[in-house]
């Protein structure tokens, strides 16, 4: 048997939620294997469980035959398995050397050994045709050379199995063709490498074989020359989603009127690339794309959090120009924002300050604010949108995810809105929760409020909005309407087949 | 189990309050003249200066940031107001203090500006602070203190107003306006948000840069405020008044129960912090305890309080 790594049976629980289930997973000694799926199947539960971040809830793990218990992400490094986040975890502020051999330096009763540190350094440059000097601070070097590194410092380490997630993001061509032919080494010196992508070129371009997973279970592994595109696709979408599942109901578009916003040609540097669409009242669009297309940013821009640098929005038909949140506030749009725990809310404060931060002005007298006006608004907040919890002067904190994100949409009742923006509303928040949010983006359309609506969960947009605009890279790659929409249609879209 | 945490709860928000009683009965047994009213008149008038200083570090501290700078923008306050008054045609004693206050504002607006628009640390920005306003205070003094009498600032130090201390009375106007801002007004909601979660702040539409700005003018204008209060209690402006100050501010406020890494507390806490710190001052020196090891008492008690609070935050964190 040469399998180098077999994982039988991998369960993983969060609290109630089941993200990984009867998952098995094997390698070979030397193989490239891709491990593809969409945002929320389970790709990187799976691979922390490997490196050691957290254990898995049952199932076993096999190394080299040996059944393996990986306790803590420290010992995963000692068995050999490596793993190269997305977000890097070098140093910035000391060399590559440094970098490359911080926690486990060379060194004698008392100094370092710097000399066979750099001498183990040139060895491994010379083996991957590797040209970074190895005194050069971290920071002064590009992300894609900060990557380079770190996989370098993951060889170094002499692992065996080498997990890359999403590689390729931040790097240009010529560096993707860098890092493709040390992966053409890597596998020739009978290393097994992981390849996690969303870019399917790539996955053909080097991988061996295929892993598919699906809502935290494999679908299964495959030879990459029996793949296509579509074919990933719809493993990744699987097949019974083409029945359309809580299909849109009830439309309060209202296309006749001028759109509440247009957004023209809006930029930021090389992040937002000239977008346009626009939101009609009443009507809820959904943003769909991966993560780490962009979408946030776009948000961002709209809600002024951060400053474009080209394009024009219009409101109603006039031109606004919003810098800030507190403008947009003023121009009567509102934010949702992704990470409720630190843009949505106070945590440390009391849940009726927090519904009524946005709007204070209503609750003050003269000079002084009226608590009893606020706390009535956080109750009335809390019969409407049907928050559990004990009395309103609790700290927000106390509460769970979902009530904690009514408390978050509680800010925009009972003012006049032309726009609200969800951005991943439903992120770790139970079922119930979810659909009393979707009750929320429902009644703010109905009152001629255009939504938003930004979700990695395809099913979730095919149910709420009227319209599906999709990200890649910063741009709107493809507008749908929804009417007869799946959801491999925009996964297809997503994807680029 | 809930009761159980509720106690745990409340001992957390009284534990100071219950420590300064129990200090006072203990002490009041141990030395009987703690408990005179000449003593304990005495001790408020000892805790106001402080205690308006203490007044302002709340709003800076419950804003997430720090201020060294007071102790020598109290010093810097006097001795612009006494220089004023001294000076050849020198200026009505009104005046004199109103100028003081105003220059003090501004070393608080750049304060604020380093902190919230140019990003400098508050801890650096403000001890930067320290040498340019303690250089200002010696260029404008010579390094030599203004001694002269002037009858309204002596009121001020020494003064009685229905046979209580005028620095008490101003110490307990701060506190009670300072109470209402943070707790009634707008602006004092801003200060805790922008404490708790800048970014969030700024999401709902706060302008967090300008409500950082306040902070640090009204931190300043009280610091001032003690200042001319001290010159007119010593009937001197020293260049070397206001040293340490600073660190017993931030003591009491610490003490008292706000967190140093902002986003709750209130100025009540403070007034428990500041008069707990006098007492145990106060009773050192009834009982004759060393001055030196008075320093060593009080820096650990820093220690113990800002290490209970961020310990505790430490072990929710990580559970």
């Amino acid at each position: 048997m040469n399998q180098i790594l077999e994982m039988k049976q991998i369960c993983k629980d969060f609290g109630s939620v089941k993200v990984l289930k009867n998952v098995d997973f094997s390698l070979k000694k030397g193989e490239i294997r891709a491990l593809l799926g969409a945002n929320g199947a389970g790709k990187s539960t799976l691979i922390k469980i490997l490196g050691g971040v957290y254990p898995q809830t049952s199932g076993e793990i096999f190394l080299n035959g040996h059944k393996i218990n990986l306790k803590d992400s420290s010992y995963s490094k000692q068995l050999g398995i490596s793993i190269i986040y997305q977000e890097l975890s070098l140093v910035p502020t000391l060399s590559v050397i440094e970098n490359i051999f911080l926690g486990r330096e060379y060194a004698g009763n008392c100094f370092l050994k710097k000399r066979k540190m750099e001498q183990e350094y040139a060895d491994i440059c010379r083996q991957f045709s590797f040209d970074i000097p190895g005194n050069v601070m971290i920071s002064k070097l590009s992300i894609a050379k900060q990557q380079m590194v770190e996989i370098m410092k993951a060889v170094s380490t002499n692992a065996d199995i080498i997990i890359m997630d999403e590689p390729t993001t931040s790097l240009t061509n010529n560096e993707k063709e860098g890092l493709f032919a040390i992966i053409t080494q890597l596998k020739a010196i009978g290393k097994s490498i992981i390849y996690i992508s969303h870019i399917l070129e790539e996955v053909f371009l080097n991988c061996d074989n295929a892993s598919i997973m699906r809502n935290g279970t494999m679908v299964g592994s495959y030879d990459i020359k029996e793949l296509t595109k579509e074919k990933i696709t719809q493993l990744m979408t699987g097949m019974e989603s083409s029945r359309i599942s809580g299909k849109k109901q009830t439309i309060h578009a209202d296309y006749s009127r001028e759109p509440v916003l247009e957004v023209k040609k809006l930029g930021r540097g090389n992040v937002v690339k000239d977008i346009s669409f626009k939101i009609y009242k009443g009507e809820v669009v959904g943003f769909a794309g991966l993560v780490g297309s962009k979408r946030t940013e776009i948000m961002n821009l709209i809600y002024g959090a951060d400053r474009s640098d080209r394009g024009e929005m219009l409101k109603n038909g006039k031109p606004v120009i919003v810098k800030s949140p507190k403008q947009a506030i003023k121009h009567k749009i509102g934010l949702i924002p992704e990470d409720r725990k630190h843009l949505g809310l106070i945590l440390g404060q009391e849940i009726y300050k927090n519904s009524t931060a946005v709007q204070i002005n209503k609750f003050i007298n003269a000079v002084f604010l009226n608590t009893g006006k606020e706390i009535a608004f956080a109750e009335y907040s809390q019969k409407t949108l049907g928050i559990k919890m004990n009395n309103v002067r609790q700290k927000v904190k106390e509460l769970s995810g979902g009530n904690q994100q009514k408390v978050v949409v509680s800010k925009w009742l009972n003012q006049e809105m032309d726009l609200i923006i969800y951005d991943e509303p439903t992120k770790g928040i139970d079922i119930r929760a979810k659909e009393d949010i979707f009750h929320t983006i429902e009644e703010f359309s109905s009152h001629g409020v255009g939504v938003i609506f930004v979700s990695s969960d395809l099913e979730e947009v095919l149910r709420i909005a009227d319209r599906v605009l999709v990200i890649r890279g910063g741009s709107i790659v493809s507008e749908m309407k929804n009417e007869n929409l799946t959801v491999q249609d925009i996964m297809d879209r997503i994807f680029d087949v | 189990m809930k009761k159980n945490k509720m106690s745990k709860l409340n001992f957390r928000e009284y534990g100071v309050v219950i420590g300064f009683i129990l200090l006072c009965v203990v002490i009041s047994f141990a030395t009987p003249a703690f408990a005179s009213q000449k003593n304990i008149l005495n001790l408020l008038r000892q805790s106001s200066i402080i205690g308006i200083i203490a007044t302002g570090m709340t709003f800076v501290i419950i804003s997430g940031n720090f201020d060294i700078s007071v102790g020598a923008v109290a010093a810097f306050s006097g001795a612009i107001a006494m220089k004023l008054i001294t000076m050849d045609g020198g200026l009505p004693v009104i005046a004199a203090i109103i100028a003081a206050l105003l220059i003090s504002a501004v070393v608080g607006l750049i304060n604020g500006i380093a902190v919230a628009k140019i990003n400098i640390p508050s801890l650096i920005a403000t001890m930067a602070m320290v040498g340019v306003v303690k250089g200002a205070m010696l260029m404008l003094t010579g390094g030599y203190p203004i001694t002269q009498t002037v009858p309204v600032l002596d009121m001020l130090g020494n003064g009685y107003l229905l046979g209580i201390p005028v620095p008490v009375i101003i110490f307990a106007a701060a506190v009670i306006i300072a109470f209402i801002v943070l707790d009634k007004t707008r602006f004092g909601r801003y200060v805790y948000s922008v404490g708790g979660n800048e970014e969030a702040s700024r999401l709902n539409g706060i302008h967090v840069d300008s409500n950082k700005i306040k902070v640090f003018i009204i931190n300043a204008v009280l610091a001032a405020l003690a200042g001319i209060v001290l010159v007119g209690r010593m009937g001197t402006a020293s260049p070397s008044a206001g040293d340490g100050y600073d660190m017993d501010a931030i003591a009491s406020v610490v003490i008292g129960g706000t967190s140093v890494a902002g986003g709750s507390g209130s100025v009540l806490k403070t007034v428990i912090g500041v008069l707990l710190m006098s007492v145990i001052n106060n009773s050192f020196n009834l009982l004759g305890v060393d001055m030196y090891f008075q320093y060593i008492f009080k820096g650990l008690i820093i220690l113990v309080a800002v290490g209970a609070d961020s310990y505790s935050k430490k072990r929710l964190a990580s559970s």
